[in-house]
């Protein structure tokens, strides 16, 4: 499962570009709002370099890496000067970014790149856990996924990659599977998928989403309750973000575009059934911020990620859990109080709670 | 488990009422009947076929399921009782098929 060269040549491009599009961000938003009245001047420059992008995705193949960056850099060069003109400061700031990009074509390395923001949304995740007692992950927390890049059927029809089954579905960008080896252990690997439609905010949600693999299916325990891995988790890791960034916002390996894109562009996305879950932790959180409790959202939500099932317990105790808190959070939000003020663990609870 | 491990990838597209999440619950149940109806259940218990089921970020629209197949035995069993028992339930796509230290890829 490993890229076609023609897929490779273009990844690795959409890569080197979207890194210095990023470094070039607050040059951008600065140059661009300085410019018009418009708050968000810079997103029409950004959908400049997404339509490029997907032009460039979507035209010819290249047999190398220094003939693909030179044509997406004509391809930009050439859509901005269209637009603004070569005096215009915005032009200039375009210019500096394709020079960086062509000087960097040589000493290149995507993969490099990739597993940056992979050791990025790692740390994180293994931030998220601090506040939990270790003892409850074992080894979990010390966990490395293996990384692995897949291009919708990998195979090739002699050099052109089968374009049609990568877009033919609308796949995860990002997946983990955990393989089992003859002694019972569980080893994550974490596909990363390419396509065509990859742009620049897929780059920007890369360390998000290698957080959420982290926090909900690798360091996390996953018993396939997606309301509660794949939607309270994803609250939680959202949530997360941005507090930390708020708490440290200059030293941050994150930019504020990178913490805020999942919430502003791939919330929307997210299947019905993860949102319900996202919806109540997000519910439970400003409520307790707002209440006085013996429980924390944040200790609430490390027991969940701990959880093991009793001999008595269903491993879909989690849904169970967040549709019994949900009920009293909608309907009887005033007995809930009580209850979070009585009991310290969710399984005392879950017995207080109406199921 | 033998030497020759095989890795395959088979992708679900669930078919209404299906979803990503019922698939997900329900796959593995789904291939231990399938084999069990064969009689071919001791592949299971004895690790000459496993499958893990990716967990994906919540916006997929397919489930893959990743086949470790040990042995010429099990791989035949795979072809022929798990992929048309998959078949026979979901929207199926044999996406890879390669030899652990080995670059063969099958196409389907």
């Amino acid at each position: 499962m490993t890229l076609p060269q023609i897929v490779e040549t273009k990844y690795s491009t959409y890569l080197l570009f979207c890194r210095q599009m990023l470094e070039s961000l607050p040059e951008l938003v600065n140059v661009a709002r300085s410019d018009a009245q418009e708050d968000i001047a810079e997103e029409k420059y950004l959908k400049v370099f997404d339509e490029r992008l997907v032009e460039f995705w979507n035209g010819r193949n290249y047999p190398d890496l220094q003939q693909a960056v030179q044509s997406f850099a004509g391809l930009l060069q050439t859509s901005i000067e269209v637009r603004v003109g070569r005096e215009h400061p915005i032009y200039q700031v375009f210019q500096r970014l394709i020079s960086n990009s062509l000087a960097q074509v040589n000493i290149w390395d995507y993969r490099r790149e990739i597993e940056q923001h992979h050791q990025q949304g790692r740390a994180l995740a293994q931030k998220f856990f601090t506040i939990c007692s270790p003892a409850n992950f074992g080894e979990r927390l010390t966990r490395t996924a293996e990384l692995e890049l897949d291009y919708g059927n990998s195979s090739t029809d002699g050099d052109k990659p089968s374009v049609d089954l990568a877009l033919g579905y609308r796949a995860a960008p990002i997946g983990t599977y955990h393989l089992k080896g003859n002694n019972g252990a569980r080893t994550p690997k974490i596909i990363l998928r390419v396509s065509y439609d990859n742009d620049f905010k897929l780059y920007l949600c890369y360390p998000f989403l290698f957080l959420h693999e982290y926090t909900s299916h690798i360091f996390g325990n996953d018993f396939k309750n997606a309301k509660f891995n794949d939607g309270w988790m994803l609250f939680a890791a959202s949530d997360f973000l941005n507090n930390d960034r708020l708490d440290a916002p200059d030293d941050h390996p994150l930019t504020l575009d990178q913490v805020e894109i999942f919430r502003e562009h791939f919330y929307q996305s997210i299947g019905p059934i993860c949102r319900k879950g996202f919806g109540t932790a997000f519910r439970l959180s400003s409520w307790l911020s707002k209440n006085s409790s013996s429980m924390s959202f944040q200790s609430i939500t490390c027991e969940l990620a701990s959880f093991e099932p009793l001999s008595d317990e269903k491993a879909f105790w989690p849904t169970q859990f967040i549709n019994a808190l949900d009920r009293d959070l909608s309907e009887n939000s005033r007995a809930l109080e009580g209850k979070l003020k009585s009991f310290t663990d969710i399984r005392s609870l879950y017995s207080a709670l109406p199921h | 488990m033998a030497e020759d491990v095989t890795h395959a990838v088979v992708e679900l597209i669930p078919i209404p009422p299906d979803t990503v999440q019922s698939i997900q619950r329900e796959v593995e149940n789904y291939i231990k009947e399938g084999l069990a109806e064969s009689g071919k259940s001791e592949l299971l218990k004895n690790n000459e076929i496993s499958l893990s089921v990716e967990e994906t970020f919540p916006t997929a629209e397919a489930v893959h399921v990743l086949f470790t197949i040990g042995g010429g035995v099990a791989l035949e069993v795979f072809k022929q009782v798990v992929l048309p028992w998959l078949k026979a339930k979901y929207e199926t796509r044999f996406k890879s098929e390669n030899k652990e230290g080995g670059t063969d890829e099958v196409k389907q």
